[in-house]
């Protein structure tokens, strides 16, 4: 099967308007999947990258996706929406540690279950999944780290499985990203 | 003119690339070698070459301001309907047709296939779309990320909790080991 094949390597400016994000995150709100990160804007400062992909984008998304590879575009057909915010820090943010227990609780609170959890001295990572009966509505990622902090949330159908098999047709590298001309290193 | 209809569309679609000067060598190499052995195909390319000489020598004349002026103002019912197609023309198209709309036949066809596919909604653009696609595979490739990088952290924490607890178990009815490190370490 051909490959789903997105070369990021060489983009060297990938602004993110931040108005289409903001009418793209009004329209996932009324999503059970969606999640409140609160200000962290407030906290992080601005983000080196901002993502917010609704329903009908992503609609025309897969139907664009269908002759390069069917398989991933089925998978974007089932999403509702996709948030992503990168920020990179120098230093452990002042009140994230306490931010990603928060919304954290906030989720266990309201149906969200804790999949995975890391608690260390320099890194926190919380991976939550909304589940109704068998199907997964959503799954919300926070990791922070003295040097970055992302948090996503998928909103939708997605099978981690799934995700992970498919991840070889995204011929992404997220360390090789350039954003508004500045590489975004990542230390994998 | 000879009959076209036994050119197949892969053939059809290489004539017209072959005109547009966007074949390769080797693909217009191919092309020599079965036009050698398929006389229509032959034909065809021959009809093709002389029918764009012919649009290329066309004189566009302007016609006088007044007389576009009256047919701009003809509603669209009163014009005459168009004649027939005429036997002879290149692949059932009229002679007068452009050689660029010919060349843009194929590039219709796929957009209007893409257009029929594509949900009804809001409208975006091709740009906006790709745009969208790399960021959801950007989504997904931190989402990746992360999930590995906290799979290692696990992994990581589960050898050492496991590691520590059978050093543990076992220094407990060797005492000798933690004498040769106690002795070691002085």
């Amino acid at each position: 099967m051909k490959k789903f094949i997105i070369t990021m390597a060489g983009i060297a400016c990938l602004t993110l308007a931040a108005s289409t994000a903001w009418a793209q995150e009004d329209e996932l709100k009324a999503f059970p999947g969606y999640v409140d990160f609160g200000q962290l804007s407030d906290i992080f400062g601005e983000p080196n990258v901002e993502i917010a992909v609704g329903k009908g984008l992503l609609s025309f998304v897969s139907a664009f996706t269908t002759n390069e590879d069917p398989e991933v575009a089925n998978l974007f057909s089932r999403l509702d929406g996709v948030r992503v915010r990168v920020f990179e820090t120098d230093q452990l943010a002042d009140g994230a540690i306490d931010l990603v227990r928060n919304v954290s609780s906030s989720l266990s609170g309201s149906g969200w279950e804790s999949v995975v959890s890391v608690n260390s001295t320099d890194e926190q990572v919380r991976i939550f999944m909304k589940l109704n009966d068998d199907l997964i509505e959503g799954i919300t990622v926070m990791a922070v780290e003295p040097d970055e902090a992302v948090f996503i949330n998928v909103i939708g159908f997605l099978d981690p499985a799934e995700l992970a098999r498919l991840m070889d047709h995204f011929e992404v590298d997220v360390n090789d990203i350039q954003i508004n001309g500045v590489e975004i290193n990542g230390d994998d | 003119m000879t009959d076209h209809n036994n050119i197949n569309e892969t053939w059809e679609a290489r004539i017209n690339d072959l005109l547009d000067g966007e074949l390769g060598e080797d693909e217009v190499a191919e092309l020599k070698r079965e036009a050698e052995t398929n006389a229509a195909l032959a034909q065809a390319i021959i009809d093709a070459h002389a029918l764009q000489a012919r649009l290329d020598d066309l004189q566009i004349e302007r016609a006088p301001e007044s007389l576009r002026t009256r047919l701009a103002e003809i509603p669209d019912t009163e014009r005459p309907l168009p004649e027939p197609r005429k036997a002879g023309s290149w692949f059932g198209l009229p002679r007068w047709i452009p050689a660029g709309a010919l060349a843009a036949i194929p590039v219709l066809v796929i957009a209007m296939t893409m257009m029929r596919s594509q949900p009804q909604g809001p409208e975006y653009t091709e740009a906006e779309i790709l745009k969208a696609q790399q960021e959801v595979a950007i989504a997904f490739a931190y989402l990746d990320r992360i999930g590995q990088r906290a799979g290692q952290q696990i992994e990581s924490e589960l050898a050492k909790e496991l590691s520590s607890g059978i050093t543990e178990n076992v220094s407990r009815y060797m005492p000798y080991t933690n004498h040769t490190e106690q002795e070691e370490s002085s």
